[in-house]
C-alpha cells in the first residue's frame, strides 16, 4: 500500500501530537524561564539517570497488551521497603543498594504475581483497575510501614521511628545510599558530570528488553497483546504470560523506584511511590507512546521533554505573569493532561476500528 | 440455610463484611466511651452531605458509562456557582438556590461536552473519566488564580487577586438547606432535616425520570446496547443525556455539600471527591453496570458510618489514628472488588 | 525435574550468601578517634601531643591533636588503622604504627588512640551514640499537590 506525502505527514502528526506540543511549549517557555543552557542540560542529564530506569519498567507491559501499567507503584513500595530495612541496618554505599534491591525483589514478585492475578480477572479494564490497585496497595503499605514497622517488624534505629514509638516517619533519610551509583565513576564533559554507572546499568537494561522481546516468551507476549483468543488457540498460556509480564514490570520498577531514590537521597515514605508512577506514565505518553506501542526511544525523549517542562515551567510562569505557583499548577495540569489525551487517542482509534469492524462484518451477512 | 446462603450471594461478602463492621463499631462504641447519639447524628450529616454526589453516580451507570470518576468536572461547575453566589453576596436559601442556578448551565455545558468525549471512547470511559477530572481540577487551579472575582472574602488579602484555598460560606448561606425543619435533641443530636429532604425530592426525581421513556431508554442502551440500537433508540444521545444528568448532580452535590460543611474548597479540594461516591455507591450494591437510588442510599451510610466510626472508636481502642488507612483500604477495596467480578458476571 | 530443585536451590543459597556479603561489608559504623588520656584497669596511657589517623590508606589522614576527638563512619568491620605521631612543630613524623582491627560494637565505637599505640586490647570501647531524630524536613523532591492518595 502506497501513502501519499500528505497523508504521511497528517499520520506523523497524530502519531506524534503529544511530543510535538511539547517542544512547542518548551521553545516558548525556555527563553521565558531565563535558566542557563548549562544548568538545563545538567538537570536533564541528571534526570535521564534518574528516571529512565522507572519509565522503561513500563514497556513490557504494553508488549503485552496490557496498557499502562499503573500497579508499576506496587513495584515501588516493595523497592521502598527494601530501602527502610537497609536504612535501618546501615549498610550503606553500592552494597546497601545491592542488598535493598535483593531484599524488595521477593517482595516485589509477590506483589507483582498478585497484580497480575487480579488483572486476569479484569480483561479489557486492565488500567482502571490497576490504577485502582495502586491506591488499594498503598492503604496496605501504610498499614504496614506506619502501624507494621517498629510494632510487628523490629526496627532499632531511632532516627527512622515516629516519636511515638512506632510507624516509619514521613521523610526517610537515605544518606548512606546518596548518590552512590550515580558517583560510582561519573566524569565531567565541559562541566556536565555524567553518572556513567547509572547509564550503563540503564544501557544494560535497554539491551535486556530488546533481547527479552525476541525470546520465545517475548514472543509469546506480543501475540498476547495483538490477540489473546488467536494466542491462546495456539497454544500459549494466555494468561501466565500475562502474569509473568506484570511481574516483570514491577520487579523492574521496584529497581527503577532505588535507582531513583539512591539519586535524590532522601524518601518521602508514603508518596514517593505514588509520584513515581504518575511522572513515569506521564514522561513515557509525552515521548510519542501510546497505550499500545512503546519504543525504548519513546522513553528518553519522554524523559527529557516532560522533565524540561517540568523544570521550566514555574519560573516560566513566575517571569511572564509575576506567580511561580501559576507555572506549577500549569505543569500539574500538563502531567494530568497528557495521560488524558493520550487515553482518549488511544480509545478513540480502538472504538473506530471496532466500528469498522462490526461494519464490515454487518456488510458481509 | 438456603435463603441465608442465597442472601449472601445476593449482598456479596465485602458488603456483608462492611456491614458487621460498622455494626461492630457501634455496639463496641458505648464501651469506648464514644458517644453513640453523636455519632448517629455525624452519621447522618455526613450522609445528607454526600449523598447526592453518590446519586449522581447512577444515570451513568444505568446508561453503561461505567463509575463516573470524572466527577470533579461537575463539582467545579457548582464550585463556580457557589464563589459566583458567595460573590454576589447572597445569602440564606436565596444564596444556594443562586448557587444552583448558575451552576446547573455551567454543568450542562460541562456534561454535554464530556458526554461526546467518552461517546467516542466506549470501552475506556472510566480511565479517561478519571484523568478527564484530574486535568480538569489541575486546569481550574490556574482559573481560581486568574478569575476577575473580588469579594473580599474570597481572595487573598495582601495581593486582592486570586481564590483563597477554601472560603467559608458563614454568614452567607451556612446550613442554609440543612437548617429547614431541622432539631436539635439533646446536647449531641442533631438532625439537619431540610438536607434530607432535598436529598429526597433529588432521588424521587431520579426515580420519576427513570421510569420515564427517556430514562427507561436509558437503562436500556446500559444493560444491552444493541437491542437499543435495533429498537431505534439513539444510544449516544442517552448517553450523553445520562452523563449532563450525572454532572449537573456532582454540582448540585456539591453545593449541598458545602453549604452543610461551612467552607467551599478550592484548588485542589475537588481532586479526590469521586473515590468516596463511587466508593459508596459500590458498598451499596451497585456494579459497574447497575445501580439503583437503593443503593445509593444503603451505600452512603455504611461508606459514611464507617468514615464516621472508625477514627472514633479505633481510636480509643488502639490510641491511634488508623482513619485514614481503614477509608483507603475500604473504599479502594470496594471498587477494586466491583472492577474484578463484572467480567466473571459477563463471563459466565 | 529434580535438577531444576537442585539448581534453584543452589542459586537461593548463593544469593542469600551474597546478601549476608552484602550487610557485611556495607554495614556502616561510627568511629570516634579520642586522642585523651586514658586509664584502663591498671594501666595508664599518655595521649600524644598531635597525631594523624589514617583508615585503610585511603583519603586525607584525620589530624587530631591531644584531648581532641574526631570522627568517621567507615562500612565494614576489618581494617588498617594507621598513626602517625607528629613532632610538636607538626612537621616530622616520629613514629608510625600501623595494625589492622575489626569493629567490636554496632553503631558507636569509641577508639582510644594511646590505648591504641601501645596495643591494649580494650582500646575500642562502645559508645552510646546521642542521635537526634531529623527534623522533619520537606524532602528535595518536587512534589505534585493533590498526587496524594484519594480521601
Amino acid at each position: 500500500m502506497k501513502y501519499s506525502l500528505r497523508e504521511q505527514i497528517s499520520h506523523f502528526l497524530v502519531q506524534y501530537a503529544v511530543p510535538i506540543i511539547f517542544v512547542l511549549l518548551s521553545i516558548v517557555a525556555i527563553p521565558l524561564s531565563r535558566f542557563s543552557t548549562e544548568y538545563l542540560v545538567q538537570e536533564m542529564v541528571a534526570r535521564l539517570a534518574r528516571d529512565s530506569f522507572l519509565v522503561l519498567s513500563l514497556l513490557i507491559p504494553i508488549m503485552a497488551g496490557m496498557g499502562l501499567n499503573f500497579g508499576m507503584v506496587l513495584g515501588a513500595m516493595a523497592g521502598e521497603i527494601g530501602l527502610i530495612f537497609i536504612t535501618d541496618w546501615n549498610v550503606m554505599g553500592v552494597q546497601g543498594m545491592l542488598l535493598a534491591m535483593i531484599i524488595s525483589t521477593p517482595l516485589a514478585i509477590l506483589l507483582g504475581w498478585m497484580c497480575g492475578a487480579i488483572l486476569n480477572k479484569a480483561k479489557g479494564r486492565e488500567m482502571v483497575t490497576s490504577f485502582i490497585l495502586g491506591f488499594f496497595m498503598n492503604g496496605v503499605y501504610q498499614l504496614v510501614v506506619l502501624y507494621g514497622f517498629g510494632n510487628i517488624i523490629p526496627i532499632k534505629n531511632p532516627a527512622l521511628v515516629l516519636s511515638r514509638g512506632f510507624g516509619i516517619r514521613n521523610v526517610t533519610n537515605l544518606a548512606g545510599i546518596r548518590h552512590c551509583l550515580d558517583d560510582l565513576f561519573s566524569f565531567n564533559i565541559m562541566g556536565i558530570t555524567i553518572p556513567a554507572a547509572t547509564f550503563l546499568l540503564i544501557g544494560a537494561f535497554c539491551l535486556f528488553i530488546t533481547w527479552f522481546s525476541r525470546t520465545k516468551l517475548g514472543q509469546d507476549m506480543r501475540a498476547v497483546g495483538q490477540d489473546q483468543d488467536v494466542a491462546g488457540s495456539t497454544g500459549i498460556p494466555v494468561e501466565r504470560t500475562r502474569i509473568i509480564s506484570i511481574v516483570i514490570s514491577t520487579v523492574l520498577a521496584c529497581y527503577g523506584q532505588i535507582i531513583f531514590l539512591q539519586n535524590i537521597g532522601t524518601m518521602n515514605t508514603y508518596n514517593s511511590h505514588e509520584q513515581a508512577g504518575m511522572f513515569a506514565i506521564a514522561s513515557l505518553l509525552v515521548g510519542g507512546a501510546s497505550v499500545s506501542r512503546a519504543t525504548i526511544p519513546n522513553v528518553f525523549l519522554g524523559v527529557i521533554l516532560f522533565h524540561l517542562m517540568f523544570v521550566v515551567s514555574p519560573m516560566a510562569g513566575k517571569y511572564l505573569i509575576g506567580e511561580a505557583q501559576l507555572g506549577e499548577f500549569f505543569r500539574v495540569f500538563i502531567s494530568y493532561g497528557v495521560i488524558a489525551i493520550a487515553l482518549v487517542l488511544y480509545s478513540w482509534r480502538r472504538h473506530k476500528e471496532r466500528e469498522r469492524a462490526r461494519r464490515s462484518l454487518r456488510g458481509a451477512e | 440455610m438456603g435463603r441465608i446462603k442465597s442472601f449472601i450471594e445476593a449482598a456479596g461478602w465485602p458488603r456483608i463484611i462492611i456491614a458487621l463492621f460498622l455494626l461492630g463499631l457501634f455496639v463496641i462504641a458505648p464501651f469506648v466511651e464514644v458517644r453513640v447519639d453523636a455519632s448517629i447524628s455525624d452519621t447522618l450529616v455526613r450522609f445528607g452531605m454526600n449523598g447526592v454526589m453518590v446519586l449522581a453516580m447512577v444515570p451513568m451507570v444505568q446508561a453503561g458509562c461505567g463509575l463516573n470518576f470524572g466527577l470533579p468536572l461537575g463539582i467545579i461547575a457548582g464550585l463556580l456557582g457557589a464563589v459566583t453566589s458567595v460573590e454576589l453576596e447572597l445569602t440564606g436559601i436565596l444564596g444556594v438556590l443562586a448557587a444552583m442556578c448558575i451552576a446547573i448551565p455551567i454543568a450542562v455545558l460541562f456534561g454535554w461536552a464530556y458526554g461526546l468525549l467518552l461517546n467516542r471512547v466506549k470501552g475506556g470511559e472510566m480511565m479517561i473519566a478519571t484523568y478527564v477530572g484530574f486535568s480538569s481540577v489541575a486546569f481550574m487551579c490556574i482559573m481560581w488564580l486568574l478569575l476577575p472575582y473580588k469579594s473580599p472574602s474570597m481572595v487573598w488579602g495582601y495581593a486582592g487577586t486570586g481564590l483563597r484555598t477554601t472560603i467559608s460560606v458563614d454568614g452567607y448561606w451556612i446550613r442554609a438547606i440543612s437548617d429547614f425543619l431541622s432539631f436539635q435533641y439533646g446536647k449531641y443530636f442533631y438532625f439537619p432535616t431540610g438536607m434530607f429532604l432535598f436529598f429526597a425530592l433529588l432521588c424521587f426525581l431520579m426515580w420519576l425520570f427513570m421510569r420515564t421513556k427517556i430514562g427507561t431508554a436509558m437503562t436500556t442502551v446500559g444493560s444491552n446496547p444493541d437491542y437499543a440500537r435495533a429498537s431505534g433508540v439513539n444510544v449516544d444521545r442517552m448517553r450523553t443525556i445520562s452523563v449532563i444528568l450525572s454532572t449537573v448532580l456532582g454540582a448540585v452535590g456539591i453545593i449541598v455539600y458545602e453549604q452543610s460543611f461551612g467552607f467551599i474548597q478550592l484548588y485542589m479540594g475537588p481532586f479526590t471527591m469521586a473515590f468516596p461516591a463511587v466508593a459508596a455507591i459500590l458498598i451499596g450494591g451497585a456494579s459497574v453496570n447497575k445501580a439503583t437510588i437503593l443503593n445509593v442510599v444503603i451505600g452512603t451510610i455504611l461508606f459514611q458510618g464507617i468514615l464516621t466510626m472508625t477514627p472514633s472508636v479505633i481510636n480509643s481502642i488502639v490510641q491511634t489514628d488508623m482513619s485514614e488507612v481503614v477509608r483507603i483500604v475500604v473504599s479502594n477495596g470496594m471498587i477494586l472488588y466491583a472492577l474484578t467480578r463484572v467480567v466473571k458476571v459477563k463471563s459466565r | 525435574m529434580k535438577r531444576q530443585y537442585v539448581i534453584d536451590a543452589l542459586i537461593l543459597a548463593a544469593l542469600v550468601a551474597f546478601s549476608i556479603f552484602l550487610y557485611h561489608s556495607g554495614k556502616g559504623y561510627t568511629l570516634i578517634f579520642d586522642n585523651r588520656n586514658i586509664t584502663l584497669g591498671e594501666k595508664s596511657y599518655k595521649a600524644p601531643e598531635y597525631v594523624q589517623v589514617t583508615l585503610d590508606g585511603k583519603g586525607r589522614p584525620l589530624e587530631i591533636m591531644g584531648g581532641d576527638r574526631d570522627i568517621m563512619t567507615v562500612m565494614g568491620k576489618k581494617h588498617v588503622l594507621k598513626v602517625d605521631i607528629l613532632s610538636d612543630d607538626e612537621e616530622t613524623v616520629m613514629a608510625t604504627i600501623e595494625r589492622p582491627f575489626t569493629v567490636r560494637y554496632d553503631g558507636g565505637n569509641l577508639l582510644n588512640i594511646p590505648a591504641f599505640l601501645s596495643g591494649d586490647a580494650d582500646w575500642n570501647q562502645r559508645i552510646e551514640l546521642d542521635i537526634a531524630p531529623p527534623k522533619e524536613e520537606e524532602p528535595a523532591q518536587e512534589a505534585i499537590p493533590g498526587a496524594e492518595k484519594p480521601k
